[in-house]
C-alpha cells in the first residue's frame, strides 16, 4: 500500500515555512503550500486499514518530512532546542494542519513530548545532547515503559527491579521484570522505564527513571490487540536487560518525581494539539450534518452542549499556555488536571454522540483511517479509542481524585 | 405457561447456552472460528425455533413472556445465533398470513429448515409494483438482519400508490443477489439484496400496516430482553473484576467512586426489568400493548449501553484488549440502541401517545 513512499534514514533540509515566520499571515500561506506541496493527495485513502508495518512505515515517512522542514519539534521552547513559537503560531500550524487533513504524527508523541519535558527538568547535558538530536536528527522513537500488570493506576506499587552491578568493568543496572500498555513499544528505538532500586524503601521512594535501548539483549516486545481491532501497545518483557549507568536520568531513587513531569507533558500540552483538530472537526461535523441529524432539535442541542465544552477546554488550554510561558518548567499544574479530565470526557462524550446519530451507517464493519488521530473517518473507532484517554495517563477517576484531594484538600478516602 | 413453566424453561435454555456458547466461544467466534452455525443446528435440534408458532405447525404457540426469557439469555451469553428474525417472521405468518401462505412456509420455519432475514423496520422500502397475479420489486433492499445462511427473506417494499408490505423472497430459487454487511458486532449480522425488476407470484405478499407495527413490537421486545440480559451479565463480571483487582493496597471495588457507579447501573437495570416485565404482561393480555414496549426499550437499552461502557472503564487495560469479553458487550450495546428503533424514534412514540 505505502511501498511507494520512501523511508529514507537522512533527510535534506527543504525549504520551511519558519523561514516566514516573522509575519504570521506570510507564514500561514507558506505552511499550507508546504502542506499541499508534501502531503499526498490520497494518504487517507492509502492508509485506510493496512498493516502495522504500513503503519510504522508511513508514520517515519511523514516525521522525516516534518523534521526536513523543521515543523517536528518547532513547538518546543527555544532552550528545548525548538523554535519557541507564539501561541499564535502553534495555533496556525494546528489550524492548517487539520483543515488539510494532514497525518498526525502519534507514534512521536512520547519522543515530542514526554521525552524532553523529562530531560529538560532532569536529565544531564550529555543526555540532552544525545537523545533530543536523536528525535530531530533520526527520528527515534520512543515509548513509554511506566505501567505493569499490577501496576496501573497505583503506579508506584510497580515491581521491575534494576540492581547496579559492575559487568566487565562497565558500570550497568539490570533489569528484570514486566511492563504493559506500552503504546507503539514494538515499534520504540527507546524507552522510557521507571524501576524499583530499592526495595527497602517506601513505595515512591525505591523508583529509578531510565533510558532503556528496545533493542537491548533480554527485551522481548509482545503487540497486544485492542478492542477496535488494531494492535497499538505491546506488553514489554525484561530479563537481565543491562543498562548502561549514564542512561539513569536524575539521580537513583528519585525517579517517581521526574516521572511527575513526564505525565504534566501528557495531561497538557498533547491537548493543545488534540482540541485544536477537535475544534475543526466539529466545523466539519456541521457541514456534514446540516442535510442530516441537525434538522433534529434534540441532537442539534446536543451538539451544541458539546461545542460549549469544547470551546471551554480549548480556554483552558490557552490559559496553561500562558503559565508556561511564564514557568517553563512548571510541573502539575492545576489547569493541566481540568484539561485532561475535561478533554477526556468530552471526547467520549462528542465520539458516543457521533456514533449514535450516525444510526446503522456506523454500525458497519470497516477499515479506519490509520494515522489520522481521533478522526479516522470511522465512528465505532473513533469511539472506542477515547478510552485511550479516559484510562490512560491517569484515569478520569485518578484525575477526579486529584482535583478532590490536592486540589480541593478533601480527605483521602 | 404457567410460572413454573416459564422458569424451567428460562433455566433449559441456560444450561443449553452455558455449554455451546460459553463466553470464551463466542470470543473465539469473534476470531472467525464459527459458531452461528452450530448453535443454529443446536436451536433447531432443540425446536426453539417453533416457539412462536402455532401447535398446529409444530409449534409451541408461547406467548411473549416465554420470548422475554429466552431472549434475555441469548443476550446474556452474546449469541450469535440469527433466531430474531426467523422467529419474527413465523409470528407474523401465524397471525397475519393466509392459509396458503401458513402452509407454504411456517411447518418449515417452525422446524428450523428455513431460516428467515428480515429487514429492518424503517429502513427504505423497495419499489412494488403490482401487475394481476405478480408483483415486480425494484431496489436495493439495506439492513437485512442475519441474510447471512437465510434462506428467505422478508423485505419491506412500498408501492406508489402508498401501500406498504413484507415480501418473501425464496432467496436461492429466487436468484437474487445478496451481499454481506459485516457489523461491529459480529455476534450479529446485516446483509443487502438487490433486486432489478425481480418478479414473484402476489402470494409471496403479506400485506397490512399491522405488520410492520406486529415486527416493532416483537422486535423491541427481543432487543429489550436481550439488553437486560447483557447488561446483568457485564455488571456481574464487572462487580467480580473489582472484587478481586487490588492497586493502592486495596481491592479497587471498595473505592466509593466506583461503588456507587456499579450501585448506579444496578438501580438502571432493576428499572428497565420493572418496565419490560410489565410491558411483556401487558403484551400478554394485548398484542398491540404499545408503547410499554417502547419504554422497555428505551430503558434497557440505554442501561446496558451506559453499563457496556463503563464497564471498559472499570476494567482499566485491560478492559480495552480484544481478548477481553468486555467490548463484545460494548459492541452488542451500541447495536442494540439502534436495532428496531432507536431511543430517538421510541422516546417520540411516548412522547406522541403522552400529548395526545
Ligand atoms: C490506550 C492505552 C494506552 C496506554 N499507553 C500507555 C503507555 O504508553 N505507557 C504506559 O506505561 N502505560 C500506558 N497505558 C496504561 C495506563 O496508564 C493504565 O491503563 C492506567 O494507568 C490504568 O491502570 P490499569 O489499567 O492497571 O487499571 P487499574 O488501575 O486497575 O484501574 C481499574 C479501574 O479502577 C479505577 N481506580 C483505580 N484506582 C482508583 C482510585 N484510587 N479511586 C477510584 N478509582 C480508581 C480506575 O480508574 C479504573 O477505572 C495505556 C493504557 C491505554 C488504555
Amino acid at each position: 500500500m505505502t511501498d511507494t513512499i520512501p523511508a529514507p534514514s537522512t533527510i535534506e533540509q527543504t525549504e520551511s515555512p519558519l523561514a516566514f515566520k516573522e509575519d504570521l499571515g506570510a507564514f500561514r500561506l507558506a505552511l499550507r503550500s508546504w502542506i499541499e506541496r508534501t502531503v499526498p493527495k490520497d494518504w487517507r485513502e492509502r492508509h485506510c486499514g493496512g498493516t502495522a508495518e504500513e503503519f510504522a512505515r508511513f508514520q517515519r515517512w511523514w516525521f522525516d518530512q516534518l523534521r526536513a522542514a523543521r515543523l517536528a519539534n518547532s513547538h518546543w521552547p527555544v532552550e528545548w532546542g525548538g523554535e519557541g513559537l507564539s501561541l499564535a503560531h502553534r495555533i496556525v500550524i494546528f489550524e492548517e494542519m487539520a483543515r488539510a487533513q494532514a497525518p498526525s504524527a502519534e507514534m512521536f508523541v512520547i519522543s515530542l513530548y514526554h521525552l524532553p519535558a523529562t530531560l529538560f527538568a532532569h536529565g544531564t547535558a550529555a543526555q540532552r545532547e544525545r537523545f533530543l538530536n536523536g528525535v530531530v536528527e533520526q527520528g527515534e522513537v520512543w515509548a513509554q515503559g511506566f505501567s505493569e500488570p499490577n501496576a496501573g493506576s497505583d503506579l508506584a506499587s510497580l515491581r521491575t527491579r534494576a540492581e547496579r552491578k559492575t559487568i566487565d568493568g562497565r558500570d550497568v543496572y539490570v533489569v528484570n521484570g514486566q511492563k504493559t500498555w506500552s503504546s507503539f513499544g514494538m515499534f520504540a528505538d527507546w524507552y522510557l522505564l521507571l524501576a524499583r532500586t530499592d526495595l527497602t524503601a517506601r513505595k515512591q521512594a525505591g523508583i529509578s527513571y531510565f533510558i532503556m535501548d528496545m533493542r537491548a539483549p533480554g527485551v522481548t516486545v509482545r503487540p497486544i490487540r485492542q478492542i477496535t481491532g488494531e494492535s497499538e501497545f505491546a506488553e514489554v518483557f525484561l530479563d537481565n536487560v543491562e543498562i548502561p549507568a549514564e542512561n539513569l536520568i536524575g539521580k537513583e531513587n528519585e525517579g517517581w518525581s521526574i516521572a511527575q513531569s513526564t505525565l504534566a507533558a501528557e495531561r497538557g500540552l498533547i491537548i493543545f494539539e488534540a482540541v485544536e483538530r477537535m475544534a475543526i472537526a466539529f466545523e466539519r461535523e456541521v457541514e456534514m450534518g446540516r442535510g442530516t441529524w441537525m434538522k433534529d432539535t434534540a441532537y442539534l442541542r446536543e451538539f451544541s452542549a458539546l461545542y460549549v465544552k469544547m470551546k471551554s477546554i480549548r480556554l483552558l488550554v490557552r490559559r496553561m499556555l500562558k503559565e508556561v510561558e511564564r514557568d517553563p518548567h512548571m510541573g502539575g499544574s492545576e489547569t493541566a488536571t481540568y484539561i485532561k479530565l475535561g478533554f477526556a470526557v468530552l471526547l467520549q462524550a462528542y465520539n458516543e454522540f457521533m456514533l449514535r446519530v450516525s444510526g446503522f451507517d456506523a454500525q458497519f464493519e470497516k477499515p479506519a483511517i490509520r494515522s489520522a488521530g481521533h478522526h479516522t473517518a470511522n465512528r465505532f473507532v473513533d469511539y472506542l479509542s477515547s478510552y485511550s484517554w479516559t484510562i490512560s495517563g491517569g484515569s478520569n477517576e485518578i484525575m477526579r481524585n486529584v482535583v478532590a484531594e490536592r486540589i480541593l484538600g478533601l480527605p483521602r478516602g | 405457561m404457567d410460572e413454573n413453566e416459564l422458569a424451567m424453561l428460562g433455566d433449559s435454555v441456560r444450561e443449553v447456552l452455558q455449554s455451546e456458547c460459553p463466553h470464551d466461544m463466542v470470543l473465539r467466534h469473534v476470531d472467525g472460528e464459527d459458531l452461528r452455525e452450530p448453535l443454529w443446528r443446536t436451536v433447531k435440534d432443540l425446536g426453539w425455533t417453533a416457539l412462536s408458532a402455532g401447535e398446529e405447525y409444530g409449534g409451541l404457540g408461547l406467548g411473549p413472556d416465554a420470548l422475554a426469557l429466552l431472549y434475555r439469555e441469548l443476550g446474556t451469553a452474546l449469541a450469535p445465533v440469527p433466531l430474531l428474525p426467523t422467529l419474527i417472521a413465523s409470528e407474523l405468518l401465524y397471525r397475519f398470513g393466509n392459509a396458503e401462505q401458513r402452509s407454504e412456509w411456517l411447518g418449515g420455519i417452525a422446524a428450523g429448515e428455513r431460516r428467515v432475514a428480515l429487514m429492518q423496520m424503517g429502513a427504505t422500502p423497495l419499489r412494488l409494483v403490482r401487475s394481476g397475479s405478480s408483483v415486480k420489486l425494484y431496489g436495493t433492499a439495506e439492513h437485512v438482519l442475519e441474510l447471512k445462511g437465510a434462506d428467505l427473506a422478508l423485505v419491506l417494499a412500498r408501492s406508489d400508490e402508498g401501500e406498504t408490505a413484507r415480501v418473501m423472497i425464496h432467496l436461492q430459487e429466487d436468484g437474487v443477489v445478496a451481499f454481506e454487511q459485516p457489523l461491529v458486532d459480529v455476534t450479529r449480522s446485516f446483509g443487502k439484496l438487490r433486486l432489478d425488476a425481480l418478479q414473484l407470484p402476489a402470494g409471496r405478499v403479506l400485506g397490512g400496516p399491522q405488520l410492520e407495527h406486529a415486527i416493532a413490537c416483537h422486535g423491541t421486545l427481543a432487543i429489550a430482553a436481550d439488553s437486560t440480559g447483557g447488561a446483568d451479565t457485564i455488571l456481574a463480571l464487572t462487580v467480580e473484576y473489582l472484587k478481586t483487582r487490588e492497586q493502592f493496597g486495596r481491592l479497587i471495588g471498595s473505592f466509593q467512586a466506583l461503588k456507587h457507579r456499579c450501585a448506579d447501573h444496578k438501580m438502571a437495570l432493576v428499572a428497565a426489568e420493572a418496565i419490560l416485565d410489565d410491558a411483556v404482561s401487558s403484551t400478554a393480555a394485548d398484542q398491540e400493548a404499545w408503547p410499554d414496549l417502547s419504554a422497555a426499550k428505551v430503558a434497557a437499552s440505554e442501561a446496558y449501553a451506559a453499563l457496556a461502557q463503563d464497564a471498559v472503564q472499570l476494567h482499566g487495560g485491560i478492559g480495552f484488549t480484544w481478548e477481553h469479553v468486555c467490548h463484545l458487550f460494548l459492541k452488542r450495546a451500541k447495536l442494540n440502541q439502534s436495532l428496531f428503533g432507536s431511543t430517538g424514534w421510541h422516546l417520540d412514540q411516548i412522547g406522541r401517545q403522552l400529548a395526545a
